[in-house]
């Protein structure tokens, strides 16, 4: 049955992910804006995203489909619900304790050029237009509000820009282009860099219209390095944590389906056994 | 009462235990289904014949609403983890102070599964410790509690009475019930057999105090050192939280409880110091002690490998014994933790088969004498 769930379910993800895939809710939709820093180097390390979400959307929900038009893997959660990794960072491990810090994924609501550490979770906020969701992932933190934010403003106007409340009649192409003069580009699902290309000011490949309003990257202290190579999801990135960075490619499937039948087998094999004992020593 | 080679009750409970903490250490669901069904066979296969024998198909069930309740409450309040979206409920919009709350929206497959294997964890708990009720009589457990404990002891006697007679109480009543022709389903049959039921267990326990009363159990020797007395109470006392906290630091996998198990040994080794300090006032003698020998040995330590193999590849290799629906993986298979857990299984050759029928073992003040 998990196997039936498992394509289909992606197959459900895709279409979500899909710009502008549901025009029916087009009418409602937000925008959101988005900011994670990968907490390396000395300035900010990461991406800034403009979302467009339905109204009701949780920030989790802004969070996933930033990732996904990022090109970087998505959000990983425990079974707590706690946020293990975003973009595959960290590789392993899920708010483990070292004797340095506390290493996870810290939560910010962000207004007013200030952020502020959110005592709730992603998963129970509605996303607002008007705060930024951030995320930095503290490698020495503490678990707690005297952890610092993520090193980037948060500017809605500047994220989403001017005109950030989607207008209640947008048709989706519309939608394309208010989003493409915001300046965070068009994600296609197959050439990240598209994306890259219109956020960076640089005119977007694949007929995306230039914009002269990218203006979202002011304030950002960004180490924006060409993005020629196709592919390669953000351009805000470190030399040194491009590798261990996932991309969405694919999931690795490392644990064979075969050895759990085979478990499964003998557990049923051995519930069997029990209920044939019990009915025998119940006669 | 027996001189047969049956493990100690005690024995049972360690095995147990052992099981339930290898169920709290993993999240992953191929793991807990092996502990589960571990624990089911050795219940079913040597479960005594007294009344209580048969509670491992009452926890079965408590463990299947558990499971079913935990899916309930996800798919009407749940967290609203974005994920595969198989179909979506009519959400009741609430104000802004109650964001943290939601009521129905998206269903998701892993909202449903992480609810699945979370109740499952609970359910396999829950069953093990319906087969260490299975397996040992309780009293027999608590006639072997050190004598400082002898109050506490008598006091969870009484108390654990109740409930594997309420088991035998209910079927009772509900055979003669149905031999009246009355109806023993639904509300009717409920009302019908609860009334009895209650009546039954209140005249039970009233007459257990009365006998109890009468053999002098209220009594207690005079205190000969207090201040001896005092120091065994705050080291049972404080040795038995500091085993709390220790026990909770190595068990929660993100706790922050500083060197957890040497919390746990301290408080061991003080409480068993205090123990056996208040131990030495008790005048009691015990009645024919059961042997703890080496089949019991063996017993109580097969529960506890599943846990042991279990820490050993959470420190080499974190994330095997883990499983989270997000996103959806197969749960991987550690070769080694099974084989710790399938350990478990040896009392089904340490242990012999229980004679086929055993007249049940007296209930009631005659097995409480410790």
């Amino acid at each position: 049955m998990k196997r039936h769930l498992l394509p289909a379910g992606a197959v459900v993800a895709m279409l979500a992910s899909l710009p502008g895939a549901a025009p029916a809710a087009a009418a409602t939709e937000r925008a959101i804006a988005v900011v994670v820093d990968f907490g390396t180097g000395g300035s900010f390390d990461g991406f800034v995203r403009c979302v467009h979400e339905p109204e009701g959307a949780t920030d989790a929900q802004a969070l996933v489909d930033a990732l996904a038009q990022e090109g970087l893997a998505g959000a990983t959660f425990a079974s707590s619900g706690l946020i293990c990794s975003l973009g595959g960072i960290p590789t392993t491990g899920c708010g483990t304790r070292t004797p340095a810090g506390y290493s996870y994924w810290a939560y910010f609501h962000g207004s007013n050029s200030q952020w502020s550490f959110a005592n709730d979770g992603p998963a129970e906020r509605k996303a607002s237009p008007v705060t930024v969701q951030g995320w930095r992932f503290e490698s020495m933190g503490r678990g707690n509000p005297t952890d610092p934010g993520p090193r980037s403003q948060p500017d809605v106007a500047g994220i989403c820009g001017e005109a950030s409340p989607v207008p209640a009649t947008t048709p989706t192409t519309e939608v394309r282009s208010a989003s493409a003069l915001s300046g965070v580009g068009i994600p296609e699902p197959d050439a990240s860099a598209v994306g890259e290309g219109a956020r960076t000011g640089r005119p977007a490949a694949a007929g995306e219209p230039a914009n002269a309003l990218t203006t979202a990257t002011t304030g950002l202290t960004t180490t924006t390095v060409p993005s020629g190579s196709a592919g390669a999801g953000s351009t805000h990135r470190s030399s040194t944590l491009v590798a261990t960075r996932v991309t969405r490619s694919e999931d690795q499937q490392r644990n064979s389906w075969v050895g759990t039948i085979v478990v499964l087998g003998a557990i049923v094999a051995g519930a069997a056994w029990s209920a044939l004992l019990w009915r025998r020593r119940q006669v | 009462m027996r001189r047969d080679n049956r493990p100690h009750g005690v024995a049972w409970w360690i095995w147990a235990l052992g099981l339930a903490a290898g169920a709290l250490r993993t999240t992953n669901p191929v793991l807990l289904l092996v502990l589960g069904t571990v624990a089911i066979m050795v219940a079913v296969a040597r479960r005594s014949g007294a009344p209580w024998g048969g509670s491992i198909a009452t926890f079965i069930r408590v463990a299947l609403i558990v499971m079913a309740l935990r899916v309930v409450l996800q798919v009407v309040f749940g967290q609203q983890i974005p994920g595969h979206v198989i179909v979506t409920l009519p959400s009741v919009p609430l104000p802004a102070w109650a964001e943290g709350v939601s009521i129905g929206g998206p269903v998701t497959v892993e909202g449903l599964l992480t609810a699945l294997v979370g109740g499952l964890r609970l359910g396999v708990v829950l069953i093990c410790f319906g087969a260490a009720n299975s397996l040992a009589s309780p009293r027999e457990v608590l006639r072997s509690l050190p004598g400082a404990l002898h109050e506490v002891a008598v006091a969870i006697t009484v108390a654990l009475c109740f409930a594997p007679e309420i088991i035998a109480a209910v079927l009772r009543v509900r055979s003669a019930r149905r031999l009246r022709g009355r109806p023993t389903r639904g509300l009717a049959g409920l009302r019908g057999i609860a009334v009895p039921v209650l009546e039954d267990a209140l005249e039970h326990s009233l007459q257990l105090a009365s006998s109890m009363g009468a053999r002098g159990f209220g009594r207690r020797p005079a205190v000969v050192a207090p201040r001896r007395e005092r120091l065994a109470i705050v080291g049972v006392v404080v040795g038995s939280l500091m085993v709390l906290i220790g026990g909770y630091g190595m068990l929660a996998s993100s706790s922050s409880v500083p060197a957890a198990a040497w919390v746990g040994i301290l408080g061991a080794v003080m409480a068993t110091g205090g123990v056996a300090l208040s131990g030495r006032r008790s005048a009691r003698t015990r009645y024919r002690p059961a042997p703890f020998g080496i089949r019991s040995l063996l017993c109580a330590l097969s529960g506890w490998t599943a846990v042991v193999v279990m820490s050993v590849v959470a420190s080499v290799a974190p994330g095997t014994i883990t499983w989270s629906a997000y996103p959806l993986t197969w749960p991987s298979l550690p070769a080694g933790v099974l084989v710790g857990i399938a350990a478990g299984l040896l009392p089904l050759l340490v242990a012999p088969r229980p004679s086929a029928v055993r007249i049940g073992e007296p209930i009631g003040a005659m097995a409480v004498t410790s």
